[in-house]
């Protein structure tokens, strides 16, 4: 026998939502910290962007690591008193940018929108503590078994999506200064393509397996092989807001300021900024530069 | 209220006033599940900066001498030799706090049970709480590795498993030893793949990677050290696991052996110096409780991959 509706009444009744009885369930797993998302020029990957069409076109797309913030790790520091909290990676956003990598800011602003990190209440299996989980803004908690890794719904079109934005428009920070993804190089575009040939070469050569279990297997590579060789190459479009200073932030700048003024030496200080002679030449130049007058309205 | 037992005397009858609802068991309190997985000696000691000045140590390296440089042909008996130059740069650590306290009602400690679990039961497990801090922190580390292997949407795969063994045996001066971690997940993935790999097709290979648990030990794949751990990070959506020879993550502590004549009681201070840590015992009298706290000081870094070859280990967490 099915459930029956609730018969005619003057009042309003509600299915039972247990949400509003228990409250919302809290996550059953330990806390994560917040985390950069880290771009290396070498690594791409090939992920499906939904277009303005509703379709969705392959791209080479920037792979991204989310990379934690914790004091200790990587040049992360317990901050001093008084200081604000952010100096508590300032140094390991440095450090990652000394090695090439490209972390992208939390407050970056990427289509009129920022704030790529996420979180939810979750409390650990083990010690009960109360605490934060974060993800990505791409990632939707699914209801965790204890003891269990907490696994997540993907907009995976969406978050590729957001990655070519960082290629083809780049992003603006709220202090003004902005930063982009370089283009892929060839070479590395090149150098998946090649590999992922040698995958299916190699699955070409394992005959002995039964026929449609060959079948399947060749066909997965075959079809890695075209969407990797059909994936469209992202490049620059132009930023919403053209700024000279591609990938350093203001905040970078102050506390490298704090450095020199609290004694230390200028070179050490350049030691860990990249580029810095040509960057210092760049400003040199800009700022040799007469700025053209503006016309008068007359 | 009295209880009238009427016959035959049972034993329903008589639990209310005579007996009890329930007795222990015999046998130490049992304590939950836990990984304990250690990675303490996998991570060598970089430095201690005890009485240093700093938070920071800086470990120098130098390349292009030696093996790295050969001779150049000279073009007459009379050329100049041309000295050539060297390389040097540094990797850096610093280091951070680490806390961890309990604290126990003097009441809750008067009535505690002789095996009960109180506080000096659980100021022994500190040491263990350093390994599972030390495990977090490598695998954060890990996450900070330049070269990657898989992507993020996919499941790790034996052509991924190849690449990262490729390139490891392409990196100039490679000498063999890895040691991967992964989380379980990345490992029944690379199971279910090998089912479609012919060469692979052994009783003993499958047995193997299906037998890997966590902490369990290694399991030697390919020539590598494969450890499996639950706590390896995931970003939301991937499990960031890595594969890196010995010594690619190392740690610096901050020997706590100045606080000796500082602690509050020294006699009760519990100060172990190789690992940065000092337990102190403190109370308050006003509100009758008694507690324990676990101060450290440690960090860990990433050394260059041109001293230890390093990639990530990429898959989807679903």
């Amino acid at each position: 026998m099915p459930i029956p509706e609730t018969a005619e009444t003057p009042y309003e009744v509600q299915p039972l939502n247990l949400a509003t009885v228990q409250g919302k369930r809290v996550m059953q797993a330990a806390a994560t910290p917040v985390f950069h998302l880290v771009h290396y020029p070498d690594n791409w990957e090939v992920g499906k962007v939904r277009m303005e069409d509703g379709s969705l076109v392959a791209h080479w797309l920037p792979e991204m690591s989310a990379v934690p913030v914790v004091p200790g790790v990587c040049m992360c520091r317990t901050i001093k008193a008084g200081e604000p909290p952010e100096s508590a990676y300032q140094d390991h956003l440095a450090w990652l940018r000394s090695r090439g990598q490209i972390p992208i800011p939390m407050d970056a602003i990427i289509g009129g929108s920022s704030g790529y990190v996420r979180n939810v209440t979750c409390q650990n299996p083990h010690t009960k503590r109360m605490g934060l989980r974060h993800f990505d803004a791409w990632s939707t908690p699914k209801v965790t078994k204890k003891g269990k890794t907490p696994k997540f719904l993907r907009d995976e079109a969406g978050f590729n999506s957001w990655r070519l934005a960082l290629v083809q428009h780049g992003w603006t920070l709220p202090d003004g200064t902005s930063g982009r993804i370089p283009n892929p190089d060839p070479d590395v575009i090149a150098a998946a393509l090649g590999l992922a040939h040698k995958h299916l070469e190699r699955k070409e050569s394992d005959t002995d397996l039964p026929d449609r279990a060959y079948a399947r297997e060749l066909g997965k590579r075959k079809k890695i092989v075209e969407e990797l060789t059909g994936a469209v190459v992202p490049s620059f479009i132009g930023a919403p807001i053209q700024h000279t200073q591609p990938d350093y932030s203001a905040v970078v700048i102050k506390m490298l300021v704090a450095r020199i003024e609290a004694g230390e030496g200028l070179a050490s200080v350049l030691a860990d900024v990249p580029d810095a002679d040509e960057r210092i030449a760049a400003a040199v130049t800009a700022a040799a530069t007469p700025t053209p007058k503006p016309k008068s309205r007359k | 209220m009295a209880t009238t037992v009427t016959a035959p005397g049972s034993f329903a009858q008589a639990q209310t006033d005579l007996g009890q609802d329930y007795i222990f068991a015999v046998q130490a309190i049992l304590e939950e599940i836990n990984e304990r997985t250690s990675v303490l000696q996998m991570m060598p000691l970089l430095g201690d900066l005890v009485g240093s000045g700093t938070d920071t140590v800086r470990i120098a390296r130098y390349a292009g001498v030696g093996f790295a440089e050969a001779f150049t042909a000279m073009a007459t008996e009379t050329e100049q030799i041309v000295p050539t130059g060297w390389t040097t740069d540094v990797d850096t650590a610093t280091i951070a706090r680490y806390g961890l306290g309990k604290s126990e009602t003097y009441q809750g400690s008067i009535l505690n049970r002789a095996d009960g679990v109180d506080l000096d039961l659980l100021v022994a497990k500190v040491p263990e709480s350093v390994e599972k801090t030390m495990r977090d922190l490598m695998f954060t580390t890990m996450a900070t590795i330049t070269g990657v292997v898989g992507t993020a949407s996919t499941a790790w795969t034996m052509d991924d498993e190849i690449n990262l063994v490729t390139n490891f045996n392409e990196t100039s001066g490679f000498q063999g030893a890895v040691q991967t971690w992964r989380h379980s997940e990345q490992f029944s993935d690379l199971a279910a793949s090998l089912r479609n790999e012919p060469a692979m097709q052994e009783p003993g290979v499958l047995s193997a990677i299906q037998g890997l648990k966590v902490g369990g030990g290694a399991f030697q794949f390919l020539g590598f050290d494969n450890h499996s751990s639950n706590d390896v990070t995931a970003s939301g959506a991937d499990h960031i696991g890595a594969a890196f020879a010995p010594g690619a993550i190392g740690r610096v502590v901050a020997s706590t052996m100045p606080l000796q004549g500082r602690v509050r009681d020294p006699s009760r201070a519990m100060l172990i110096p190789q690992i940065g840590l000092v337990i102190e015992w403190d109370s308050t009298s006003g509100t009758a409780t008694a507690k324990f706290d676990a101060n450290g000081w440690w960090g860990t870094a990433l050394l260059s991959s041109t001293l230890f070859p390093q990639f990530r280990i990429r898959s989807i967490n679903d």
